[in-house]
């Protein structure tokens, strides 16, 4: 087994000069993104824009879409293993390749907004004291970790499979898959419960923040799917069959719908008959009491998302690469927007004794945060190497 | 508000205030740190052995007598070396019997805000951090909506005409949402009803403060600046001690204080005496006496937070 | 440090008399005689006639003229003394001690005075427990004109360090939570 890390590993730096390319250009947005870190943790988190008015911020926004698209992975996992199509089954191992990298990420972007990482550990049961069942973020922590190790367990129980020639056997990890595949609804759940349980913030206060979440998951992950395979087709000798883009663009349509017709109930449910609890939405839309800094932000995802529902629901503009690839871009960009910013932020305006006070991330914010994403994408190229290497066999030592 | 403020550092640096202003602006870089206060040296000024203990203290609850005073002696050796003045830090438990209330007069409340300033003299709490336990609001007569209070007032004189005062700070909720919500258990609530932080356990996620429905938690964005002489030496562990940056802390009904049967500042500061504070368990006391005859309320009482922090009218 | 008035015989009658089962227990009220300039009173008055006819007084600085208490219904000798300078007297001209000259305001504060001793007015001091002690009214009210003055008040919150106060845009309105045709009501 030691070999095959020594080969895995092999098989991850060796490549073309535009990989070295890639991997540099990655590299160093990541050192940028870690002296940027270090800077917060000289000075503390008053580097950020975020105040006591706005607590969570740029930092959060990224986690909870990370998390989503972690969760997506599942949409790989089910049609692969529970459904038995070898289209996807060819291309699995990639997706929860994603999944691990957007883990790490999510993972990572809570430990850039704790005050005192150092005392992370206080987290870890029994030598730290987790405050299970009650805190929702230490559900989220459980539900991370776990969902990180089903993601790797499983693909290196296959890989180290197909390394040595040997037949992963189904049985062994086919409970293990199950288990992921409702890991994977728990955590984008949890997550958004950990919105939700908050009745505090009127905004997030609500019984369908737990299923737009998954909608919205639902379409961000096959949207950065579709493209990365379309990438590694072009670039790389990987196959990659139209089948699993045409399931991966059919399962973003609906979801995109669902998402949509779940914003217009938000909308109509706020704005029908407006009390204080829609200060919040109408911040965010409208503006409130001449603040709005974040309204140009989700008019322009309203309007990427909108676009691409239309694209998505043509059949013949889904089947065409160059317009699916626009509703893609578009709806990954519009739900990292309503997600992200356009969920955390206006949670807090305005402040539970209504003060209206905004936030906009300062660039050691957005250096770290580029930083991170950098670091995700380089563990992705890393893992999608390895993957490579073994299913085309070109690290292979068979049992004898 | 912006006048220029010398502040002295423990190292030495002196900084302004509008130098330390501009540093954290937008896109602040190298260039700024030399006026930033450096961070505090190895071991902040600790033994080897006490940072180490420090690093991997226990739990509170489950800390043994001798680990808590050794916990007290590092704090006051820490506070000695950040500022150099000898503190005096307390583990006084809760009382047997009791359970604090609290109670404001609204008819009584004139808006003056020396409650907010007496708290955070008290209370050791930084100055340039942002941080004011007590946020007192300014409402239109005949108005309950949070939403359109003014909190920056600032006219010549106070009471205005038509408008009412609403000082704002931790309820001690019951059922507080903030002490669900801790991922570590760095909150919570004592026997005595306070709601308290461990300053030492808080990892800095928080989480409570968007869970808190009254904004009574706060954050250490920076270190806490507090001028050397005007440091409070009368320090609870679980109270006004000097805390670390990257910390969540708030109101705690001066438990340096209120432990050793004197009020808290805010209560003493007040000049026009709109506060009441007391031991619930006590059919004799002043807040029972508050809560039985007067016409009381509790904010967003709708919760279901139970907040121990009442409202009332002549 | 003020002297503390013991807690003699008058209190507690005061105390458990009518409203007295409404109090929050025994108390000791402030001294008042130490904080007074002009005292005692028969320094002065002993060697001056007493003129009882209802007037505007024509005195010095310090000492009140006018009585801004009681919409013109009561003057001087409805609390003061007229025999004894130096004592008050309440409305069955009994006289009162100027150290517990709450008594002389109970006679028409009477629910004031019930809230007083229960706690939910006035400033209690040093303790939440133990030896109750209490300000007299007059710490707080003069009662020649009781209204306490507006004053200013201390600064508003600081923004976190680093961040600038917010400002509306320039089309802000103010939000008036009345409605435009209640304007002209002064419905406030």
């Amino acid at each position: 087994m030691i070999r095959f890390f020594f080969d895995a590993f092999r098989s991850m730096f060796s490549g073309d000069r535009n990989y070295w390319l890639w991997l540099t250009f990655l590299g160093a947005v990541f050192a940028l993104g870690c002296l940027n870190y270090a800077q917060q943790l000289q000075h503390g988190l008053v580097v950020t824009g975020l105040s006591d008015q706005v607590s969570w911020g740029f930092y959060i926004s990224n986690f909870a879409f990370l998390v989503g698209i972690a969760a997506a992975a599942v949409l790989l996992v089910i049609p692969a293993y529970i459904f038995e199509r070898k289209d996807i089954k060819g291309v699995v191992l990639l997706g929860e390749g994603i999944a691990v990298a957007a883990v790490i990420m999510a993972m990572l972007f809570v430990v850039v907004d704790l005050g005192r990482p150092e005392r992370i550990w206080h987290m870890i049961p029994l030598i730290g004291r987790l405050n299970f069942p009650l805190s929702l973020l230490a559900w989220d922590v459980v539900v991370l970790s776990g969902y990180l190790l089903l993601n790797l367990a499983i693909p290196f129980y296959i890989l180290y499979s197909k390394y040595r020639g040997v037949e992963p056997r189904l049985d062994l990890y086919f409970p293990f898959v199950v288990l992921a595949i409702v890991w994977a609804i728990s955590i984008h759940t949890v997550t958004a419960f950990l919105f939700s349980a908050n009745p505090a913030r009127p905004y997030w206060h609500t019984a369908l923040l737990g299923p737009r979440f998954i909608a919205s998951a639902f379409v961000s992950g096959p949207a950065l799917m579709i493209v990365i395979f379309q990438v590694m087709r072009k670039i790389t000798a990987f196959q990659v069959k139209q089948s699993v883009i045409d399931l991966l663009a059919l399962i973003m349509t609906f979801a995109l719908q669902i998402n949509l017709f779940f914003v217009i109930a938000e909308l109509f449910t706020d704005f029908y008959n407006e009390g204080a609890h829609s200060a919040s939405i109408r911040y965010l839309f409208l503006g409130l009491h001449g603040f709005g800094s974040l309204a140009p932000w989700i008019w322009i995802a309203l309007t990427f998302n909108v676009i691409a529902v239309i694209i998505l629901t043509i059949h013949p503009l889904r089947r065409k690469m160059l317009t699916l690839n626009i509703a893609c871009v578009l709806s990954f960009v519009g739900i990292w927007i309503e997600k992200g910013m356009g969920l955390v932020v206006p949670g807090f305006i305005p402040t539970p004794l209504g003060e209206i006070f905004e936030y906009s991330p300062t660039s050691v914010e957005l250096a770290v945060s580029l930083g991170i994403w950098a670091l995700g994408l380089l563990i992705f190229t890393l893992l999608a190497k390895l993957v490579m290497a073994v299913e085309q066999e070109r690290i292979h030592r068979p049992a004898s | 508000m912006s006048d220029d403020k010398v502040d002295k550092t423990d190292t030495g640096t002196v900084a302004t205030r509008r130098n330390f202003l501009r540093n954290f602006g937008v896109g602040a870089a190298g260039a700024a740190a030399a006026t930033i206060p450096t961070p505090s040296p190895a071991w902040d000024g600790l033994t080897f052995r006490e940072a180490f203990d420090e690093f991997f203290r226990k739990h509170y609850k489950k800390m043994s007598p001798e680990e808590i005073e050794r916990t007290l002696t590092r704090i006051e050796r820490r506070a000695k070396r950040r500022f150099g003045v000898d503190i005096d830090c307390k583990n006084t438990p809760a009382q047997e019997g009791v359970v604090f209330g609290y109670a404001i007069n609204l008819s009584a409340c004139k808006g003056y805000r020396d409650c907010v300033s007496a708290c955070v003299k008290e209370n050791n709490v930084g100055r340039d951090s942002q941080v004011q336990y007590i946020r007192v609001l300014e409402m239109d007569r005949g108005n309950m909506n949070l939403e359109e209070s003014e909190h920056y007032y600032d006219p010549e004189t106070v009471p205005v005409e038509g408008k009412y005062y609403l000082p704002v700070q931790c309820m001690q909720c019951d059922d507080a949402p903030c002490v669900k919500a801790c991922p570590v258990e760095a909150t919570w609530t004592e026997p005595d009803g306070i709601v308290v932080v461990d300053y030492d356990w808080c990892i800095g996620c928080r989480y409570c403060m968007t869970a808190c429905p009254y904004w009574a938690r706060h954050f250490n964005w920076t270190e806490p600046q507090i001028p050397p002489e005007e440091l409070n030496t009368d320090t609870h562990y679980l109270g006004n001690r000097p805390r670390p940056r990257g910390v969540v802390e708030k109101c705690h009904f001066c438990t340096q204080r209120t432990r050793e049967g004197r009020q808290p500042a805010c209560m003493e500061a007040c000049p026009t005496g709109a506060r009441v504070f007391g031991n619930l368990l006590d059919p004799d006391s002043e807040i029972r006496y508050v809560l039985e005859n007067k016409t009381v309320f509790r904010l967003k009482e709708d919760l279901g937070t139970e907040p121990k922090f009442w409202y009332y009218t002549d | 440090m003020t002297a503390v008035s013991a807690l003699g015989d008058t209190d507690q009658d005061v105390n458990r008399g009518d409203g007295g089962e409404l109090a929050a227990g025994p108390f000791a009220v402030d001294a008042r005689v130490d904080k007074l300039f002009f005292y005692p009173c028969n320094d002065c008055h002993a060697f001056m006639d007493t003129n009882k006819s209802v007037r505007e007084l024509d005195v010095e600085e310090g000492h009140p003229a006018q009585l801004a208490h009681g919409s013109g219904l009561i003057w001087c000798f409805s609390c003061h003394d007229e025999s004894d300078y130096d004592r008050l007297r309440n409305l069955r001209a009994e006289p009162i001690d100027i150290d517990r000259g709450y008594q002389v305001c109970i006679g028409c504060h009477s629910q004031k005075y019930r809230d007083w001793a229960g706690g939910a007015h006035g400033k209690r001091v040093a303790n939440w427990r133990g030896e109750r002690r209490l300000y007299s009214c007059v710490e707080c009210h003069n009662p020649h004109q009781p209204p306490i003055e507006p004053r200013a008040p201390q600064p508003p919150p600081p923004v976190r360090a680093g961040l600038e106060p917010m400002i509306p845009g320039d089309d802000y309105q103010s939000h008036d939570p009345r409605r435009p045709e209640w304007e002209h009501l002064d419905v406030r």
